[in-house]
């Protein structure tokens, strides 16, 4: 009977460590597909990669400017989602009462399941047009409208996430709060927004990711043409595009180096996207540490 | 009992696993690595127009699937590549999406133009659209020069055109596109020449791009042109098979794969295979006109 328990108990752990190996078995594999795909593009342009000059028939294979619109777009989604996020998981969590939430909190997880070619849809159809005839824009292509949708998306993200961290806040903390003669909004404020931060922090890096690794729904909005807008800041030109669009958009008929100099945009991506999530944890640590501190 | 099945499970689950890891890395593995059929009997090498090098692309892959000996190689470069490489000896055939000049020759010794055959496998014709609103505002017909202009960003609103005072919204094609470069060939433009507002990576989504604002011109396949989307006359001639067939049409043109000496053996058989009814379909796969029966 004993011997049997652990026969089984070594079969299980082998069980999970297999699944745990295969996951890192995979992340490797793409790991080295891609800079062995990529690598030929690095070989042909050394730096010139990190340039803005993308001219395929001259040999010039620079994404520069995809990179810089991937953290333009990227802020601009942002700006619209944390704001939104975090004041509508405050409303669910803490003001709004229990009918509201019990309806609103299965709502707000549905549109995070939401398709984003469905998102991409929309935004093409209902967006663009609207962002025509509102700005007497030449045409609604533009970084606003992808920062318009990507924040969008990533609100039900945010919402959801941290709600769920606020939730967590031990109700002892609330109640004593209140009971100290705080009102809603201090305690708010003061207690559950620092106690529940790194949670919050997640959900945002969380929004984050999704803005920088989505395709579809920024491809459809943004003009795609590798060039940086004049002046650079500039959200209404339809010039310019991020690295997922430009790589969904160009690989299609690509052939010999420039296909390699897509997957090399991919690594680049993928560097941004390993440079964030490493930091984000860090961040995470360091929070968490100085909220137990004092 | 129950403990045995239990572990029997996991077992089971454990096979599983290990063979969905040898399965990945298998694949994995064989991807990287260059299929070439073993027993190769021979090789055709061709090379050329980018414009030309999807259809080459594609029925190169049916074609060594239809016979496996023998393998074609396809490279890229440009016409003029092309056709230096097939005088030259560098590729069996050269692909061009133009007729051969002699300057193309001065650097190959003791081959003149009358050496190469020309075999024409695809016709070239792309349609320009606009908005219903600016059609319907009276720009039915503009000249080559003009689309040029739009083109290149000398001409940025309608008005010269006779159009309403709007500016021109320009969409156009992915840099990686056969149409893109067709364009760039047709209207003696370049990548830094052609400058576009929105690039699109099919047809389908220029047309979509154009007919969703007021003010778009945009280029298609044929195929692709209707009533919210209609196509302007170029120099008086509107788009059609007839009209790319004859050359008439401005922006059309034949595609060409040139044999040195008349085609003999594999090469035969390969501009067989792309002129036959399954090498035709691909042609139009891939977005051009085929020939007329």
């Amino acid at each position: 009977m004993l011997l049997s328990r652990k026969i089984k108990e070594t079969i299980i752990k082998n069980i999970f460590f297999l699944s745990a190996a295969f996951s890192i078995l995979i992340i490797l594999f793409i790991f080295y597909f891609l800079f062995q795909q990529a690598f030929p593009a690095f070989q042909h342009s050394g730096l010139d990669i990190f340039g803005t000059n993308w001219n395929p028939p001259e040999g010039k294979y620079g994404i520069g400017a995809a990179i810089y619109g991937t953290i333009i777009v990227t802020i601009g989604a942002m700006i619209i989602a944390i704001p939104l996020g975090i004041a509508g998981a405050i409303f669910l969590s803490e003001l709004a009462p229990s009918y509201l939430r019990t309806t609103l909190k299965p709502i707000i997880e549905l549109l995070a399941g939401i398709p984003s070619i469905v998102f991409g849809f929309i935004g093409i159809i209902l967006l663009v047009g609207y962002l025509h005839l509102t700005f007497d824009m030449l045409s609604g292509y533009s970084y606003l409208a992808g920062a318009l949708i990507l924040g969008i998306m990533a609100v039900p993200i945010i919402v959801s996430m941290s709600d769920d961290a606020m939730k967590a806040v031990p109700r002892e903390i609330k109640e004593a709060s209140l009971a100290l003669g705080a009102t809603k909004w201090q305690t708010i404020k003061k207690v559950i927004m620092p106690t529940s931060i790194s949670g919050i922090s997640a959900a945002v890096i969380l929004g984050i990711g999704r803005a920088v690794g989505e395709t579809m729904a920024v491809s459809l909005v943004l003009g795609n043409i590798m060039k940086i807008p004049i002046p650079p800041w500039n959200i209404f030109e339809s010039k310019g595009t991020t690295v997922t669009s430009f790589i969904v958009t160009e690989m299609g008929e690509s052939s010999g180096l420039q296909t390699k100099a897509l997957f090399a945009s991919a690594v680049i991506l993928f560097i941004i996207v390993a440079i964030m999530s490493i930091s984000s944890n860090i961040l995470k640590q360091r929070v968490q540490k100085k909220f137990k501190g004092g | 009992m129950f403990i045995v099945t239990q572990k029997e499970k996991k077992v089971g689950m454990l096979i599983i696993t290990l063979f969905a890891i040898a399965i990945l890395t298998t694949t994995l593995f064989s991807g990287c690595t260059e299929n070439k059929p073993a027993g190769t009997t021979a090789t055709l090498s061709l090379g050329g127009s980018t414009t030309v090098q999807p259809i080459a692309d594609a029925c190169a892959q049916a074609f060594m699937v239809l016979h496996s000996n023998i393998t074609v190689q396809v490279y890229g470069g440009g016409s003029g590549v092309g056709i230096k490489g097939v005088a030259g000896g560098t590729y069996d055939i050269g692909d061009a999406s133009r007729e051969a000049k002699a300057s193309d020759l001065t650097d190959i010794q003791g081959v003149t133009l009358s050496d190469l055959v020309a075999h024409k496998i695809a016709l070239d014709g792309i349609a320009i659209i606009v908005s219903k609103e600016i059609y319907n505002a009276g720009v039915t017909n503009i000249s080559k020069t003009q689309l040029k202009g739009i083109y290149n960003r000398t001409i940025t609103n309608w008005q010269t055109l006779g159009g309403p005072n709007e500016a021109i919204f320009v969409v156009g094609r992915d840099t990686s596109s056969g149409t893109y470069t067709s364009i760039n060939d047709m209207l003696g433009l370049n990548q830094s020449t052609q400058i576009l507002d929105v690039a699109r990576s099919e047809n389908a989504q220029v047309k979509a791009a154009v007919a969703g604002q007021n003010n778009g011109i945009g280029y298609v396949g044929l195929g692709f042109v209707d009533a919210n989307t209609p196509a302007v006359k170029l120099n008086g001639i509107s788009p059609s098979i007839s009209t790319v067939t004859d050359n008439t049409y401005p922006l059309s043109r034949s595609l060409y794969m040139y044999t040195k000496g008349p085609a003999s053996g594999v090469e035969q058989m390969f501009i067989d295979f792309v002129l036959s009814t399954d090498g035709q379909k691909i042609v139009e796969q891939e977005e051009f006109v085929p020939l007329p029966k």
